[in-house]
Protein backbone atom coordinates (compact mmCIF):
# COMPACT_ATOMS: atom_id res chain seq x y z
CA UNK A 1 0.00 0.00 0.00
CA UNK A 2 1.46 3.29 -1.54
CA UNK A 3 1.29 6.07 0.92
CA UNK A 4 -0.87 9.23 0.04
CA UNK A 5 2.40 11.41 -0.68
CA UNK A 6 4.38 9.06 -2.51
CA UNK A 7 0.78 8.21 -4.44
CA UNK A 8 0.80 11.85 -5.78
CA UNK A 9 4.41 12.11 -6.28
CA UNK A 10 3.92 9.30 -9.04
CA UNK A 11 0.97 11.47 -10.55
CA UNK A 12 2.60 14.45 -10.73
CA UNK A 13 5.77 12.42 -12.85
CA UNK A 14 3.42 10.89 -14.92
CA UNK A 15 1.46 13.96 -15.73
CA UNK A 16 5.17 15.83 -16.25
CA UNK A 17 6.22 13.42 -18.52
CA UNK A 18 3.34 13.41 -20.38
CA UNK A 19 3.40 17.44 -21.03
CA UNK A 20 6.79 17.29 -21.64
CA UNK A 21 6.23 14.89 -24.19
CA UNK A 22 3.64 16.67 -25.91
CA UNK A 23 5.49 19.86 -25.28
CA UNK A 24 8.68 17.98 -27.45
CA UNK A 25 6.43 16.71 -30.36
CA UNK A 26 4.44 19.87 -30.69
CA UNK A 27 6.76 22.67 -29.91
CA UNK A 28 9.13 23.11 -32.89
CA UNK A 29 6.25 23.27 -34.64
CA UNK A 30 4.39 25.61 -32.51
CA UNK A 31 7.45 27.74 -32.57
CA UNK A 32 7.39 27.92 -36.27
CA UNK A 33 3.60 28.47 -36.69
CA UNK A 34 4.16 31.83 -33.89
CA UNK A 35 7.25 33.25 -36.62
CA UNK A 36 5.17 32.24 -39.71
CA UNK A 37 2.15 34.15 -38.28
CA UNK A 38 4.27 37.10 -36.95
CA UNK A 39 6.02 37.62 -40.10
CA UNK A 40 2.68 36.95 -42.11
CA UNK A 41 1.43 40.07 -40.20
CA UNK A 42 4.65 42.34 -40.41
CA UNK A 43 4.57 41.80 -44.50
CA UNK A 44 0.94 42.68 -44.74
CA UNK A 45 1.97 45.82 -42.38
CA UNK A 46 4.84 47.02 -45.58
CA UNK A 47 2.43 45.37 -48.07
CA UNK A 48 5.41 45.34 -50.78
CA UNK A 49 6.69 41.63 -51.17
CA UNK A 50 10.40 43.17 -52.46
CA UNK A 51 11.24 44.27 -49.21
CA UNK A 52 12.97 41.53 -46.74
CA UNK A 53 12.44 41.81 -42.79
CA UNK A 54 15.69 41.62 -40.86
CA UNK A 55 15.37 41.39 -37.34
CA UNK A 56 17.96 43.51 -35.41
CA UNK A 57 19.81 42.96 -32.16
CA UNK A 58 17.50 45.15 -30.04
CA UNK A 59 15.03 42.82 -31.19
CA UNK A 60 16.12 39.62 -30.28
CA UNK A 61 17.82 40.91 -26.84
CA UNK A 62 14.12 42.80 -25.93
CA UNK A 63 12.40 39.87 -27.91
CA UNK A 64 13.57 37.50 -25.42
CA UNK A 65 12.21 39.55 -22.26
CA UNK A 66 9.36 41.03 -23.88
CA UNK A 67 7.57 39.07 -26.70
CA UNK A 68 6.63 41.53 -29.56
CA UNK A 69 8.42 44.56 -28.08
CA UNK A 70 11.05 43.71 -31.80
CA UNK A 71 12.66 45.76 -34.35
CA UNK A 72 13.49 45.23 -37.60
CA UNK A 73 15.44 46.66 -40.60
CA UNK A 74 13.68 46.56 -43.65
CA UNK A 75 15.85 45.93 -47.26
CA UNK A 76 15.28 46.32 -50.63
CA UNK A 77 17.22 44.49 -53.08
CA UNK A 78 19.88 45.01 -50.28
CA UNK A 79 20.17 48.32 -49.17
CA UNK A 80 18.44 49.95 -46.05
CA UNK A 81 14.93 51.23 -47.14
CA UNK A 82 13.24 51.76 -43.43
CA UNK A 83 12.21 50.34 -39.72
CA UNK A 84 10.28 48.29 -38.71
CA UNK A 85 9.36 48.67 -34.84
CA UNK A 86 6.61 47.83 -32.20
CA UNK A 87 5.14 50.97 -30.57
CA UNK A 88 3.49 51.28 -27.18
CA UNK A 89 1.62 54.01 -25.20
CA UNK A 90 -0.49 53.63 -22.28
CA UNK A 91 -2.86 56.29 -23.05
CA UNK A 92 -5.38 54.04 -24.60
CA UNK A 93 -9.04 54.52 -23.56
CA UNK A 94 -8.75 51.03 -21.60
CA UNK A 95 -4.80 51.14 -21.20
CA UNK A 96 -1.62 49.87 -23.05
CA UNK A 97 -2.00 49.91 -27.16
CA UNK A 98 0.48 48.45 -29.44
CA UNK A 99 1.14 48.77 -33.21
CA UNK A 100 3.65 48.25 -35.45
CA UNK A 101 5.21 51.50 -37.03
CA UNK A 102 6.99 51.09 -40.54
CA UNK A 103 8.57 53.97 -41.72
CA UNK A 104 11.16 55.02 -44.43
CA UNK A 105 14.91 56.46 -43.85
CA UNK A 106 13.03 59.72 -44.80
CA UNK A 107 10.54 59.62 -42.02
CA UNK A 108 7.75 58.49 -43.90
CA UNK A 109 4.86 56.02 -42.95
CA UNK A 110 5.22 52.51 -45.03
CA UNK A 111 2.67 50.74 -42.99
CA UNK A 112 0.87 50.95 -38.94
CA UNK A 113 -0.80 48.02 -38.16
CA UNK A 114 -2.62 47.64 -34.27
CA UNK A 115 -1.69 44.31 -32.85
CA UNK A 116 -2.95 44.88 -28.91
CA UNK A 117 -5.37 47.24 -27.54
CA UNK A 118 -8.50 46.68 -25.43
CA UNK A 119 -10.68 49.36 -26.08
CA UNK A 120 -14.38 49.91 -26.72
CA UNK A 121 -15.98 47.27 -29.32
CA UNK A 122 -17.66 49.70 -31.45
CA UNK A 123 -16.23 53.04 -30.30
CA UNK A 124 -12.59 52.36 -29.70
CA UNK A 125 -11.88 49.57 -32.00
CA UNK A 126 -12.13 51.13 -35.52
CA UNK A 127 -8.18 51.15 -34.70
CA UNK A 128 -8.25 47.13 -36.01
CA UNK A 129 -7.92 46.89 -39.52
CA UNK A 130 -10.45 43.92 -39.61
CA UNK A 131 -13.00 46.90 -38.08
CA UNK A 132 -12.02 49.86 -39.95
CA UNK A 133 -9.53 50.84 -42.61
CA UNK A 134 -8.21 54.05 -40.32
CA UNK A 135 -4.49 52.70 -39.73
CA UNK A 136 -4.25 52.96 -43.38
CA UNK A 137 -5.34 56.37 -44.01
CA UNK A 138 -1.29 56.81 -42.38
CA UNK A 139 0.32 55.54 -45.29
CA UNK A 140 2.21 57.66 -46.80
CA UNK A 141 2.27 60.66 -44.38
CA UNK A 142 5.30 62.12 -42.57
CA UNK A 143 6.02 65.03 -39.97
CA UNK A 144 6.65 67.14 -42.60
CA UNK A 145 3.63 66.32 -44.78
CA UNK A 146 1.30 66.13 -41.58
CA UNK A 147 0.16 67.73 -38.60
CA UNK A 148 -0.48 64.56 -35.95
CA UNK A 149 -3.53 64.98 -34.67
CA UNK A 150 -7.11 64.54 -35.00
CA UNK A 151 -9.44 66.57 -37.50
CA UNK A 152 -11.00 68.07 -34.01
CA UNK A 153 -7.51 69.48 -32.98
CA UNK A 154 -6.86 70.91 -36.38
CA UNK A 155 -4.78 67.51 -37.06
CA UNK A 156 -4.90 65.63 -40.17
CA UNK A 157 -6.38 62.32 -39.55
CA UNK A 158 -10.06 61.03 -38.49
CA UNK A 159 -10.98 60.67 -35.47
CA UNK A 160 -14.07 58.39 -34.57
CA UNK A 161 -17.26 59.18 -33.55
CA UNK A 162 -17.63 59.14 -30.09
CA UNK A 163 -13.72 58.45 -29.35
CA UNK A 164 -11.04 60.35 -29.52
CA UNK A 165 -9.38 59.55 -27.04
CA UNK A 166 -7.86 56.34 -28.40
CA UNK A 167 -7.06 57.37 -32.03
CA UNK A 168 -5.06 60.39 -30.17
CA UNK A 169 -3.46 58.06 -28.15
CA UNK A 170 -2.25 56.10 -31.46
CA UNK A 171 -1.49 59.11 -33.22
CA UNK A 172 0.38 61.29 -30.43
CA UNK A 173 2.83 57.88 -29.75
CA UNK A 174 3.30 57.78 -33.35
CA UNK A 175 4.86 61.37 -33.38
CA UNK A 176 7.04 61.09 -30.78
CA UNK A 177 8.09 58.05 -32.14
CA UNK A 178 8.95 59.44 -35.78
CA UNK A 179 10.73 62.88 -33.43
CA UNK A 180 12.62 60.38 -31.64
CA UNK A 181 13.58 58.52 -35.04
CA UNK A 182 14.55 62.12 -36.51
CA UNK A 183 16.59 63.22 -33.67
CA UNK A 184 18.67 59.88 -33.71
CA UNK A 185 19.23 60.35 -37.49
CA UNK A 186 17.63 58.05 -39.74
CA UNK A 187 20.22 54.92 -39.45
CA UNK A 188 19.02 53.08 -36.58
CA UNK B 1 -27.36 4.04 -15.68
CA UNK B 2 -28.30 3.16 -18.87
CA UNK B 3 -25.95 4.38 -21.62
CA UNK B 4 -28.81 5.92 -23.08
CA UNK B 5 -29.82 7.86 -20.36
CA UNK B 6 -26.38 8.96 -19.80
CA UNK B 7 -26.39 10.50 -23.45
CA UNK B 8 -29.84 12.18 -22.79
CA UNK B 9 -28.77 13.78 -19.27
CA UNK B 10 -25.87 15.07 -21.12
CA UNK B 11 -27.26 16.14 -24.14
CA UNK B 12 -30.55 17.59 -22.79
CA UNK B 13 -31.77 17.02 -19.29
CA UNK B 14 -29.05 17.94 -17.94
CA UNK B 15 -27.09 19.82 -20.31
CA UNK B 16 -23.90 21.19 -18.06
CA UNK B 17 -24.82 24.89 -19.52
CA UNK B 18 -28.22 25.17 -19.75
CA UNK B 19 -29.41 23.19 -17.04
CA UNK B 20 -26.42 23.09 -14.73
CA UNK B 21 -25.25 26.50 -15.52
CA UNK B 22 -21.25 24.89 -15.43
CA UNK B 23 -18.74 26.51 -17.21
CA UNK B 24 -19.68 29.95 -18.03
CA UNK B 25 -17.05 31.91 -18.22
CA UNK B 26 -15.44 30.29 -21.08
CA UNK B 27 -18.88 29.77 -22.46
CA UNK B 28 -19.79 33.51 -22.75
CA UNK B 29 -16.68 34.82 -23.39
CA UNK B 30 -15.53 32.86 -26.43
CA UNK B 31 -18.94 32.55 -27.81
CA UNK B 32 -18.76 35.46 -30.01
CA UNK B 33 -18.32 33.91 -33.14
CA UNK B 34 -19.22 30.31 -34.15
CA UNK B 35 -15.52 29.40 -34.83
CA UNK B 36 -14.29 30.05 -31.77
CA UNK B 37 -17.05 28.54 -30.15
CA UNK B 38 -16.68 25.27 -32.24
CA UNK B 39 -13.25 25.04 -31.05
CA UNK B 40 -13.46 25.33 -27.63
CA UNK B 41 -16.11 23.12 -27.62
CA UNK B 42 -14.30 20.73 -29.34
CA UNK B 43 -11.20 21.34 -27.05
CA UNK B 44 -13.81 20.88 -23.80
CA UNK B 45 -14.91 17.46 -25.33
CA UNK B 46 -11.65 16.30 -25.62
CA UNK B 47 -10.37 17.38 -21.85
CA UNK B 48 -14.06 15.71 -20.59
CA UNK B 49 -13.33 12.49 -22.54
CA UNK B 50 -9.44 12.24 -21.38
CA UNK B 51 -10.02 13.25 -17.67
CA UNK B 52 -13.01 10.99 -16.94
CA UNK B 53 -11.29 7.90 -18.80
CA UNK B 54 -8.24 8.62 -17.12
CA UNK B 55 -10.26 9.11 -13.41
CA UNK B 56 -12.26 5.68 -14.22
CA UNK B 57 -9.11 3.96 -14.32
CA UNK B 58 -7.57 5.15 -11.53
CA UNK B 59 -10.25 4.97 -9.40
CA UNK B 60 -8.85 2.08 -7.12
CA UNK B 61 -5.71 3.22 -7.15
CA UNK B 62 -6.96 6.89 -5.42
CA UNK B 63 -7.77 7.34 -2.10
CA UNK B 64 -10.16 9.85 -0.47
CA UNK B 65 -7.38 12.23 0.63
CA UNK B 66 -5.47 12.58 -2.69
CA UNK B 67 -8.73 12.21 -4.91
CA UNK B 68 -9.39 15.81 -5.39
CA UNK B 69 -5.62 17.17 -6.02
CA UNK B 70 -4.95 13.98 -8.29
CA UNK B 71 -8.19 14.86 -10.11
CA UNK B 72 -6.90 18.73 -10.92
CA UNK B 73 -3.96 17.32 -12.07
CA UNK B 74 -5.28 15.17 -13.95
CA UNK B 75 -7.50 17.96 -15.94
CA UNK B 76 -4.54 20.24 -15.63
CA UNK B 77 -2.37 18.14 -17.63
CA UNK B 78 -4.90 17.50 -20.46
CA UNK B 79 -6.11 21.11 -20.49
CA UNK B 80 -2.23 21.76 -21.14
CA UNK B 81 -2.52 19.00 -23.59
CA UNK B 82 -5.12 20.54 -25.34
CA UNK B 83 -3.78 23.78 -25.60
CA UNK B 84 -0.64 22.84 -27.51
CA UNK B 85 -2.72 21.11 -29.72
CA UNK B 86 -4.49 24.48 -30.60
CA UNK B 87 -0.97 26.07 -31.10
CA UNK B 88 0.14 23.11 -33.13
CA UNK B 89 -2.72 23.19 -35.32
CA UNK B 90 -3.87 27.09 -35.58
CA UNK B 91 -2.02 29.35 -33.84
CA UNK B 92 -3.85 32.53 -35.15
CA UNK B 93 -6.60 31.36 -33.37
CA UNK B 94 -4.56 30.21 -30.13
CA UNK B 95 -3.71 33.92 -30.09
CA UNK B 96 -8.14 34.51 -30.42
CA UNK B 97 -9.49 32.26 -27.37
CA UNK B 98 -5.95 31.23 -26.21
CA UNK B 99 -6.76 32.58 -22.37
CA UNK B 100 -9.71 30.86 -22.17
CA UNK B 101 -8.54 27.43 -23.50
CA UNK B 102 -6.18 27.63 -20.18
CA UNK B 103 -9.43 27.97 -18.52
CA UNK B 104 -11.12 24.73 -19.45
CA UNK B 105 -9.18 23.89 -16.24
CA UNK B 106 -11.72 26.16 -14.39
CA UNK B 107 -14.90 24.68 -15.80
CA UNK B 108 -16.60 23.27 -13.07
CA UNK B 109 -18.18 20.66 -15.28
CA UNK B 110 -15.00 18.61 -15.72
CA UNK B 111 -14.21 18.45 -11.69
CA UNK B 112 -17.97 17.84 -11.23
CA UNK B 113 -18.61 14.70 -13.91
CA UNK B 114 -14.91 13.40 -12.82
CA UNK B 115 -16.11 13.80 -8.61
CA UNK B 116 -19.87 13.07 -9.42
CA UNK B 117 -19.47 9.94 -11.78
CA UNK B 118 -16.48 8.99 -13.30
CA UNK B 119 -14.58 7.99 -10.06
CA UNK B 120 -17.53 5.46 -9.38
CA UNK B 121 -18.11 4.23 -12.92
CA UNK B 122 -16.52 1.62 -15.34
CA UNK B 123 -14.26 3.06 -18.44
CA UNK B 124 -16.65 2.45 -20.71
CA UNK B 125 -19.53 4.28 -18.91
CA UNK B 126 -17.31 6.97 -17.77
CA UNK B 127 -15.83 7.73 -21.38
CA UNK B 128 -19.44 8.15 -22.44
CA UNK B 129 -20.77 10.79 -19.86
CA UNK B 130 -17.55 12.78 -20.48
CA UNK B 131 -17.76 12.60 -24.22
CA UNK B 132 -22.55 13.49 -23.47
CA UNK B 133 -21.87 16.38 -21.49
CA UNK B 134 -19.08 17.51 -23.56
CA UNK B 135 -21.58 16.85 -26.77
CA UNK B 136 -24.17 18.91 -24.45
CA UNK B 137 -21.49 21.78 -23.92
CA UNK B 138 -20.61 21.90 -27.73
CA UNK B 139 -24.31 22.63 -28.93
CA UNK B 140 -25.10 25.05 -26.16
CA UNK B 141 -21.85 27.17 -27.25
CA UNK B 142 -22.62 26.49 -30.59
CA UNK B 143 -26.10 28.31 -30.49
CA UNK B 144 -25.25 31.19 -28.63
CA UNK B 145 -21.88 32.06 -30.19
CA UNK B 146 -24.48 30.75 -33.81
CA UNK B 147 -27.08 33.20 -32.43
CA UNK B 148 -23.98 36.10 -30.83
CA UNK B 149 -22.56 36.36 -34.47
CA UNK B 150 -25.34 36.36 -36.89
CA UNK B 151 -26.86 39.23 -34.52
CA UNK B 152 -23.72 41.02 -33.64
CA UNK B 153 -21.93 40.72 -36.66
CA UNK B 154 -24.05 40.05 -39.32
CA UNK B 155 -22.18 36.62 -40.24
CA UNK B 156 -21.82 33.14 -39.94
CA UNK B 157 -18.61 31.28 -40.23
CA UNK B 158 -16.18 33.77 -40.33
CA UNK B 159 -13.09 33.33 -40.26
CA UNK B 160 -13.17 28.98 -40.77
CA UNK B 161 -10.00 29.11 -42.52
CA UNK B 162 -8.39 29.36 -39.00
CA UNK B 163 -9.54 26.23 -38.68
CA UNK B 164 -10.77 24.48 -42.12
CA UNK B 165 -7.56 25.88 -44.18
CA UNK B 166 -7.51 28.52 -47.14
CA UNK B 167 -10.57 27.17 -49.08
CA UNK B 168 -13.08 27.65 -45.47
CA UNK B 169 -12.40 31.19 -46.06
CA UNK B 170 -15.10 31.24 -48.47
CA UNK B 171 -17.86 29.63 -46.24
CA UNK B 172 -18.84 32.93 -44.57
CA UNK B 173 -22.01 33.98 -44.78
CA UNK B 174 -22.94 37.51 -44.60
CA UNK B 175 -26.59 38.26 -42.96
CA UNK B 176 -28.55 41.32 -44.06
CA UNK B 177 -28.94 42.71 -41.11
CA UNK B 178 -26.25 44.95 -39.89
CA UNK B 179 -24.43 44.05 -36.55
CA UNK B 180 -26.18 45.32 -33.00
CA UNK B 181 -23.34 45.87 -31.02
CA UNK B 182 -25.34 44.61 -27.53
CA UNK B 183 -25.35 41.02 -28.79
CA UNK B 184 -20.93 40.72 -29.01
CA UNK B 185 -20.55 42.64 -25.80
CA UNK B 186 -20.43 40.57 -22.65
CA UNK B 187 -24.11 41.90 -21.60
CA UNK B 188 -25.27 40.66 -24.41
CA UNK B 189 -23.64 36.98 -23.80
CA UNK B 190 -25.82 37.11 -20.46
CA UNK B 191 -28.80 38.17 -22.19
CA UNK B 192 -29.28 35.70 -25.07
CA UNK B 193 -28.17 32.71 -22.46
CA UNK B 194 -30.68 33.54 -20.53
CA UNK B 195 -33.05 33.73 -23.64
CA UNK B 196 -31.81 30.21 -24.37
CA UNK B 197 -32.16 28.80 -21.21
CA UNK B 198 -35.87 30.55 -21.59
CA UNK B 199 -36.19 28.16 -24.60
CA UNK B 200 -35.13 25.22 -23.28
CA UNK B 201 -37.51 25.20 -20.47
CA UNK B 202 -39.99 26.72 -22.45
CA UNK B 203 -39.21 23.58 -25.06
CA UNK B 204 -39.44 21.30 -21.55
CA UNK B 205 -43.03 22.57 -20.45
CA UNK B 206 -44.92 21.59 -23.51
CA UNK B 207 -43.27 18.60 -23.85
CA UNK B 208 -44.65 17.97 -20.14
CA UNK B 209 -47.33 19.25 -21.29
CA UNK B 210 -47.84 17.00 -23.42
CA UNK B 211 -47.11 14.49 -21.49
CA UNK B 212 -49.87 14.99 -19.26
CA UNK B 213 -52.90 15.27 -22.24
CA UNK B 214 -52.28 12.03 -23.35
CA UNK B 215 -51.86 10.28 -20.03
CA UNK B 216 -55.28 11.74 -19.24
CA UNK B 217 -56.63 10.68 -22.69
CA UNK B 218 -55.43 6.99 -22.26
CA UNK B 219 -56.58 7.31 -18.54
CA UNK B 220 -59.89 5.05 -18.16
CA UNK B 221 -62.78 6.66 -16.99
Amino acid sequence: MMTTVAKMMVLAVVCGLLLSTGYLLSGDQITQNQQALELQQLTAVIGDPDIVLVPTQIATKSAAKTPGAAHYRLLRHGAIFGQLRSVSTPNGYNGKIRFWLATTLDGEIIGVRVIEHQETPGLGDKLDLDVSDWVLGFNGASLTTHTFDVKKFDGDFDQFSGATITPRAVIVAMAEELKQQQANGSNQ
Amino acid sequence: MTPAAITRDGLWENNPALVQLLGLCPLLAVSNTLINGLVLGCLTIFVLVSANGTISLLQRWLDDATRLPAQILIIATFVTLADLLLQYGSFELHQRIGLFVALIVTNCVILGRAEAFARKQNLGLALLDGFSMGLGFLFAILALSGLREALGHGTLFAHAELIFGVNAASWEINLPNDGILLAILPPGAFLLFGLLIALKNWIDLKIEQRKAIRNTETAPG
